[in-house]
């Protein structure tokens, strides 16, 4: 059985367990099809209890949100960081975050409501992006656990996009975050990957053209 | 982005800095040396910006401790503001830094600040470069150009 999911539609989040997001989200996209699934009945009940779905529809705090999920015509994001994983999906108009649970609460998770343009700060605010010391004389190194000191963070964000042809496309960014300095990892063909000094404005840059597909598909041309 | 770059020279301060042909430009708003602002586009946006402004900086304050201050105050005066990134550098051959903040507008979202501030002469200067949160990269060589183009008198 799961929780029940509470609304803060002043704040477009929601929190809610993963069978209630599921059929949250099948509602979204077919509402008729939602209905004839058994196993999504006691979801949508709750989901009308808490005033998530009424008449039919998704509560407007979270309509273009669930659109977003449905149809994420700008990319799909992925965030893995402190051993936590975040979700994203965007269009031009709307977005959704799904962030994980706190700890020591129960298996919900919320779901989030946001205008694309706040993405990259969102994602920024999530691996605490913030002022560091630029490392005097710093050279790329061979990364394994133990080779950088004083580690705050290891965050890597995956995005994955469909363009209007058909063709899929997506990129990755994987930063650590030090005490001493900010480092970009690049994948090499000898295993460990490369650890480059790097500065905060430029993972900001790097975040900004992760969500704007459009500069990541030509960056990665 | 690709602007053309035209010399801006105070009229009375006599700093000079390059600025993009055909944005608006001004020396007449309350409490800045110059504004200058891109051209409305089709679509509603937050219009790229530039603002400088000069204050009377306490000769027992150097230049760390002002920018610490001033980025401080930008938590009073902005939304959900959240500093990223200051840097330590020289522009026109003076100390300064560089900060890089997000912050939440009112009316267009996600907005990036960046902002250059150095002593002069008793004086703080401060460059502020406003841009749509998403268009900072397009952005990013504009602004660092037109800061990093500041000529003091």
């Amino acid at each position: 059985m799961s929780a029940e999911p509470e609304l803060d539609a002043d704040r477009g989040r929601l929190r809610l367990a993963e069978p209630t997001l599921q059929a949250l989200i099948a509602h979204a996209a077919d509402p008729v099809a939602a209905v004839l699934e058994d196993d999504a009945l006691p979801e949508l009940a709750r989901l009308r209890a808490a005033g998530v779905i009424r008449g039919g529809e998704s509560h407007p705090a979270l309509a273009g949100a669930l659109a977003a999920i449905v149809r994420p015509s700008l990319c799909t994001l992925q965030l893995s960081y402190d051993g936590r994983a975040m979700q994203g999906w965007a269009s031009y108009e709307d977005a959704a975050l799904l962030l994980p649970a706190p700890e020591g609460a129960d298996e919900r998770r919320t779901l989030l409501a946001v205008h694309p343009t706040l993405l990259p700060g969102a994602l920024a605010r999530l691996v605490g992006l913030a002022p560091r010391p630029r490392p005097e004389g710093a050279a790329p190194v061979s990364y394994e656990d133990g080779t950088l000191d004083g580690v705050i963070r290891r965050w890597r964000l995956e995005a994955a996009w469909t363009l209007a042809s058909g063709t899929a496309g997506g990129t990755t960014l994987e930063m650590v975050d030090t005490e001493g300095g900010i480092w970009l990892l690049q994948p090499t063909d000898e295993g460990a990957p490369m650890a480059w000094p790097v500065t905060p404005t430029f993972a900001w840059r790097q975040l900004v053209r992760v969500v704007m597909r459009r500069d990541a598909a030509t960056a990665a041309a | 982005m690709s602007e053309l770059l035209e010399t801006h020279r105070h009229s009375v301060t006599g700093f000079e800095l390059p600025v993009p042909a055909g944005w608006e430009r001004s020396e007449d708003v309350d409490a800045c040396a110059l504004v200058t602002v891109e051209p409305p586009r089709r679509d509603p946006h937050l219009r790229a910006n530039v603002v400088v402004t000069l204050e009377v900086v306490p000769e027992d304050e150097d230049l760390e401790g002002w920018t610490l201050r001033s980025l401080a105050a930008l938590a009073d005066s902005l939304l959900q503001a959240q500093v990223l990134d200051v840097e330590a550098l020289e522009i026109a051959g003076a100390p300064a830094r560089r900060a890089l903040t997000h912050y939440l507008h009112a009316d267009h979202g996600g907005a990036a600040l960046e902002q250059w501030l150095l002593l002069h002469r008793g004086l703080g200067m401060v460059i502020s470069c406003t841009t749509a949160a998403i268009e900072y990269d397009d952005l990013f060589d504009l602004t660092h150009a037109i800061a990093e183009g500041l000529r003091l008198p």
